[in-house]
């Protein structure tokens, strides 16, 4: 019988790393470590975040009291502020969910050396909080290309 | 001769005890490396347009003041480099991640992880300038609507009723 290969059939070939990824010792030391550094982080980033959206929401608060009179949307500038008012809401929230991600995550990855479902499901999160993070990142840089092209909001 | 130090593994060799991770686990060092490396993306996108926006009004202005780039190119610097540091170990994390589990190799997978803790490091950094930032955000705030209310300069002073 012909192998398309071309080894014989007695012949396997050498796959020095042809071995599954463990959970090794030092790995799981690595996740605890980085958990004990990263639960505190992420609070500290819901904190900035939910901070930075109260502040958001008290200036636009301040905005309508200092607006009297009809509020029209297309008239003067008033659809290009609550654009970016709106996207800046949008970006403060991607980043509170993805401190929010990343603390879920980062505390079950703590106790992951004896429990197998929360070494999968901090993994799991801890993509989702990159996930998010990324989306924070990407709306902050649209609503700075946004403010450029109209320069009455910046 | 090498520099290899005596004790580094030449190869890994997996004791009894270690399990292997399995396809759901790797399906989610999979997804986490591939967003860590479009965080980096958007963390480089986000740098060059910081950079580019102040520059930009400094070059229409074709004689900046020195006040000018003297304000603005300390606080670029310093937003600049925790960002780019940032955005270079999540790129690393999810290299490393993506060829450990493509090449199956145990030392990249725990090197990965250990960018891992650069990441947090350097997240640190980020964070403490972002709570500064924004302390003084809040004082500007809470604070401007009262400075707005004291009389200013040369108008009369409210008389103070005799108690």
């Amino acid at each position: 019988m012909e192998n398309f290969i071309g080894e014989s059939p007695l012949e396997k070939p050498e796959e020095p790393n042809s071995q599954d990824l463990c959970l090794t010792d030092r790995l799981m030391k690595r996740f605890q470590v980085n958990a004990r550094i990263g639960i505190p982080l992420m609070v500290l980033y819901l904190v900035l975040g939910v901070t930075a959206l109260l502040n958001l929401l008290i200036e636009i608060g301040l905005k309508f009291e200092q607006d009297t009179g009809p509020f029209y949307l297309f008239e003067g500038n008033n659809l290009f502020v609550w654009i970016n008012y709106l996207g800046s809401i949008l970006g403060h929230y991607f980043l509170i969910q993805a401190a929010l991600e990343g603390l879920q995550g980062w505390k079950r990855l703590l106790k992951s050396k004896t429990d197998d479902d929360a070494l999968l499901e901090g993994t799991e999160r801890l993509g989702k909080m990159f996930k998010f993070f990324t989306w924070g990142i990407c709306t902050i840089v649209l609503i700075i290309i946004f403010r450029s092209i109209w320069p009455e909001l910046s | 001769m090498t520099n290899t130090p005596l004790d580094a593994p030449a190869a890994f060799i997996p004791d009894d005890e270690d399990r292997p991770a399995g396809e759901w686990m790797e399906g989610y060092w999979k997804s986490a490396a591939l967003w860590s490396k479009r965080l980096a993306f958007a963390a480089w996108a986000y740098l060059i347009f910081y950079l580019y926006l102040p520059f930009r009004w400094i070059f229409i202005d074709k004689f900046p003041t020195q006040d000018l780039v003297i304000a603005i190119v300390p606080g670029m610097i310093l937003w600049f480099t925790p960002i780019g540091l940032l955005s270079y170990f999540c790129f690393q994390f999810g290299q490393r991640l993506e060829n450990s589990i493509k090449w199956r190799d145990q030392l990249l997978l725990e090197n990965a992880f250990l960018q891992l803790r650069h990441i947090l490091v350097v997240c640190c950094i980020v964070g403490s300038i972002k709570a500064t930032s924004i302390g003084i955000e809040w004082y500007a705030t809470y604070h401007a609507p009262l400075m707005n209310e004291q009389p200013l300069e040369g108008e009369p002073t409210p008389v103070q009723p005799a108690e």
